[in-house]
């Protein structure tokens, strides 16, 4: 009988599949299951990737790992019509279809659906430090507006973040890198079962000196010219320290889930500074802890499905010893609109150290029914909290809040927190909504997604935000979305709020900005190795909040008092060429005009070109190259510099599976020493940083990870 | 995970108990992720079927397997997949073999394939297509990977007729195909039965294509078809599977099992294409989602 069983298998062929079917001859048996892709989601260790009747795309763990991504924002840069710009900081600005602002709260990012939106200026936070990619499962893009469902901020488009949990941690694994700028990444996860509880948790650490890039002129270059003072660091580097550790913790049983998180960010420089000053003595920390309770059943009544959850996240942006916001010697920007100080040199520098403690909680139900035929109807709820808790300040201008007289050069440091001078007041925000949606499937081959969403806020009022989705199954290869959808963006606390700042004011009376949009997007799939989806959108952005200067020159107040149209178009192409090779790219093309100004709208791209191959070489090698061409960016209306310069960034990435357990790879970024540069923002009467913000130069990592 | 990295470990500390009664190990090859998880599902369904002490022996492909003879000792014996099949080959057992996870019904062993048992798909094709009246399959002249006999009783038990065509080749089955869609239209349907040997991707877009256009069903027994726009396939039930080898193999311990033989599979899970349904205006009612275990849903 073994001799049969041995000529059996021998002789008789692995019934023959197609290309990416199981066909390795170890795996005998197992080719019931068609596809690697299928077995994922069979054993459950991936989900069916529903999207959202949206322009949406998803990027899974393995894409981002074949990607050779370390960072998010590499990851979200290959989004067609997502471009990632930088603040003078260098956080990042999620620049979608051309709508850009200084701080980017116009784009809402979650992590296992709890925004991570600070109210100080809407965006991640000033000290954001960049998020690794190794603790996500998967990345969930919608561009355009979806406020009917997310609410506030979904607004230019939403980033969702899904973490690995159980199933994707069962291995015990770890892995390092070490590159270019004294990198250094280390992380460790690993998962257990205890009684009816999963547990799993995974640990990321990265240091970095950050790329040294060269800045010509800076904020203080033009006072020293100003004033005659001489003390400017420019030209100097970039500061792009990190020191980061991120922490995911996850427990789950068949209904419920805990997860906790924790972000610290420590030594952060601050690129180019957050007054667009060169300082390589600032240096800013955040310690972000979120953790949320998710209860989920379906049939929790006949046809319900039931999802609660209650999450929190308390959020900090600290100054590690002073904030020199002008350097020793300098003036500061207090000067006479005829360019004289008004308060002379500053031997100590301009000092300013603000610190803002954020909390935010959440609770709130979504109810999704099906016991009407050809609907689905969701309805949900919830009760949003959100408080700045604590602001301090401790600085060496302004007014003393003793002495009620001016802090003059020369006075010691005055902590001016819990007085009226400090630079923003401690408050609170509060939000509930209700949202209902239906998706009425009303023939074959159609189906209309209607959703409303209201939602009240105790300081500037209410809203209500629709939008349609029409889906129709045009044929066997193509589908056709007719998109439409409202969308607000709630001012922050920065905007509204702010108050003795040296450089922005708020203003109380501001509403929030507005969004209608309008998407015609196709997918069509000539055949199953040939993907291509293009889309075509309007939108029409208004009560754009903009910084706009005082006539003391020095200040910029808040005001609703933009408005912005664009139109584009994105195309995204790709092909399985065999079964080891694949190519894919995107077109994207914007067209936005900012009414305000009567000019084409500035920073974002308007034509962005992106390339990747990935060729797994054997059953060790695998190489994967990509190509990322930003181009034509217009500078602001009264902005008279140049165009800022295209550029084209190659990165590389080869991996090599020494085992089934050890993998090493070789991460080359701008892999021919491209000079790139991101807007810097304009001024009156001159840009601070003149010459833009220098991207990083060629790069190199090693990495290697190894399953346990 | 300890117990599946030291095999040869768990074995002496179940030899150690000294419990009494048969004592089971599940052998298998080692393979990358997912496909491990499935193997190692099987041999949890199958510790719980077997109801005592129960091992997994996870074959390292590279390297010689000299001393398997010693860490299997007496124990009875489940090997999933072909290699750990043929693993064994030359390994003496105190018991009779038995063989899950395998691709084909293998004659004169005990164990049980991965190909579903006819009446089962037929079963789920009945729920989620109830006005079907007509099933056309294209199969290899000579085959025996599907049982037509068993088959054609479990359709017409349900009032439907199956019209089986016999092809020699690619290049006929090609033609029959062709030639079979042009006359198909609603309440007909195309079976692609498991160990398929003809309908590639090129065949397959021209298949899924005619049903979209003449609103016929295709299913299939390969789940990537699915994904394509076939309106369901079936998948095994690992666990359950794997409970049934166990108690197989307790029964053959027993020497409770007389007739040696290929159980084929009974345990499914059901994977439907959602966009598909929609075309075809299936409305799921409550006892059709029963039979549904996995939405592809619409894209």
């Amino acid at each position: 009988m073994k001799s049969l069983l041995s000529w059996f298998f021998v002789v008789v062929p692995v019934v023959a599949f197609s290309e990416a079917q199981i066909s390795d001859p170890d795996l005998e048996g197992l080719a019931i299951y068609g596809d690697e892709d299928f077995i994922s989601i069979a054993t459950g260790v991936s989900q069916p990737i529903a999207k959202a009747p949206a322009v949406a795309s998803v990027i899974t763990a393995l894409d981002i790992k074949r990607l050779g991504a370390t960072d998010i924002d590499q990851v979200l840069e290959t989004v067609p019509g997502l471009h990632v710009a930088r603040s003078t900081i260098y956080n990042p600005l999620y620049n979608f279809r051309g709508i850009h602002s200084d701080f980017n709260p116009q784009v809402l990012m979650l992590i296992n659906g709890v925004p991570l939106s600070n109210l100080f200026h809407g965006d991640r936070n000033l000290v954001w430090g960049g998020m690794p990619v190794e603790s996500i499962s998967r990345i969930e893009v919608i561009r355009g507006p979806g406020s009917a469902l997310y609410g506030a901020d979904a607004f230019a488009g939403v980033i969702n973040i899904v973490t690995k949990g159980y199933s994707e941690l069962e291995e015990t694994s770890a892995g390092g890198r070490l590159g270019s700028n004294h990198s250094a990444d280390f992380w460790i996860s690993g998962a257990t079962v205890a009684g009816p509880v999963e547990l799993s948790a995974m640990l990321e650490l990265h240091k970095t000196n950050g790329a040294n890039e060269l800045v010509v002129s800076d904020g203080q270059s033009f006072l020293d010219f100003v004033t005659g003072t001489n003390v400017s660091n420019a030209p100097g580097n970039t500061n792009l320290e990190r020191d980061n550790l991120d922490l995911r913790l996850e427990a789950a049983t068949e209904h419920v889930r805990v997860r906790l998180g924790a972000q610290i960010r420590n030594d952060f420089g601050e690129g180019a500074g957050a007054a667009q000053l060169l300082n390589r003595e600032n240096n800013f920390e955040s310690k972000r802890y979120n953790i949320d309770i998710t209860y989920a059943k379906e049939d929790f009544f006949p046809h319900v499905d039931l999802e609660v959850q209650v999450s929190h996240y308390d959020t900090s942006q600290e100054v590690e010893g002073d904030f020199l916001v002008y350097p020793p010697g300098s003036t500061g920007p207090f000067l006479t609109p005829t360019g004289i100080p008004i308060f002379g040199i500053f031997p100590d520098g301009v000092i300013g150290s603000p610190e803002i403690f954020e909390n935010h909680s959440r609770a709130g139900f979504t109810a999704k029914y099906d016991g009407i035929r050809k609907h689905d109807i969701s309805f949900g709820s919830g009760y949003y909290h959100g408080e700045i808790d604590r602001v301090t300040e401790e600085k060496n201008f302004g007014i003393n809040p003793v002495t009620l007289l001016p802090i003059l050069p020369g006075d010691p440091v005055v902590d001016v927190s819990d007085t009226p001078f400090v630079f923003l007041t401690e408050d609170q925000r509060e939000n509930t909504y209700i949202y209902v949606q239906d998706v009425w499937r009303f023939a074959n081959d159609w189906e209309l997604t209607a959703g409303l969403r209201y939602d009240d806020y105790s300081d500037f009022g209410s809203t209500t935000n629709p939008r349609l989705a029409l889906v129709w199954s045009t044929s066997y290869q193509l589908t056709t979305k007719f998109l439409y959808g409202e969308a607000f963006r709630a001012p922050s606390f920065a905007q509204t709020r702010a108050i003795n700042n040296p450089l922005i004011l708020g203003n109380l009376d501001l509403k929030p900005e507005e969004i209608k949009s309008y998407e015609l997007a196709f997918d069509y799939r000539p055949s199953y190795d040939i993907t291509l989806n293009m889309n075509f959108f309007y939108y029409d952005w208004s009560d754009i909040i903009q910084f706009i200067p005082d006539s003391s020159g020095s200040t910029r107040t808040a005001q609703n008092a933009g408005e912005q149209n664009g139109k584009g178009l994105e195309f995204e192409a790709k092909w399985t060429i065999t079964d080891s090779l694949k190519f894919s790219g995107n077109f994207a093309w914007q067209d936005s005009y900012d009414e305000l100004a009567a000019a084409d709208a500035a920073n974002s791209p308007e034509k962005q070109l992106y390339l990747r191959t990935d060729w797994q070489i054997n059953n060790r090698w695998r190489i994967n190259m990509q190509a990322n061409w930003v181009m034509d960016r217009n500078r602001a209306a009264d902005d008279l510099r140049d165009p800022v310069g295209d550029y084209v960034l190659f990165d590389m990435n080869i991996r090599n599976k020494l085992s089934e357990n050890m993998e090493i790879a070789l991460i080359i970024n701008n892999l021919f020493g491209e000079d790139a540069f991101e807007p810097s923002p304009n001024a009156m009467p001159s840009p601070f940083i003149p010459n833009d913000l220098p991207l990083a130069g060629r790069s190199f990592l090693g990495e290697i990870r190894y399953k346990f | 995970m300890m117990l599946v990295l030291q095999p040869a470990f768990s074995l002496e500390t179940t030899a150690e108990k000294g419990t009494p009664g048969p004592r089971l190990a599940v052998v298998f090859p080692e393979v990358r992720q997912p496909f491990l998880k499935v193997y190692h599902t099987i041999a949890e369904g199958a510790a719980e079927g077997f109801g005592g002490p129960t091992s997994q022996i996870i074959l390292d492909l590279k390297k010689p397997t000299n001393d398997l003879e010693s860490r299997i000792g007496n124990h009875m014996v489940v090997a999933l997949g072909g290699r750990g099949v043929t693993q064994l080959d030359p390994v003496e057992l105190a018991h009779p073999l038995v063989v899950g996870a395998v691709s084909r019904r293998i004659p004169g062993v005990y164990g049980m394939s991965m190909v579903p048992e006819e009446s089962v798909i037929v079963t789920k094709l009945h729920a989620l297509a109830p006005e079907t009246g007509r099933v056309f399959v294209v199969v290899r002249a000579n085959d025996n990977i599907i049982d037509l006999k068993s088959a054609q009783l479990a359709f017409n038990h349900l009032g439907i007729q199956l019209v089986i065509h016999e092809a020699e080749d690619l290049r006929a089955a090609a033609v029959i195909y062709r030639k079979v869609i042009r006359t198909l239209g609603p309440g007909d349907a195309v079976w692609i039965p498991s160990g398929d040997r003809f309908v590639g991707n090129a065949l397959l877009s021209i298949l899924l294509q005619a049903s979209w256009k003449s609103e016929f069903v295709v299913f299939s027994s390969n789940p990537t078809h699915v994904k394509r726009g076939a309106l369901f396939s079936v998948y095994p039930d690992n666990f359950q599977m794997g409970v049934r080898l166990g108690e197989l193999a307790r029964k053959v311990a027993e020497g409770g099992q007389q007739q040696a033989g290929m159980e084929p599979l009974q345990s499914v899970f059901v994977t439907l294409n959602e966009r598909t349904s929609n075309h075809l205006g299936i409305l799921l009612t409550d006892d059709m989602k029963e039979h549904i275990d996995l939405v592809l849903p619409a894209r």
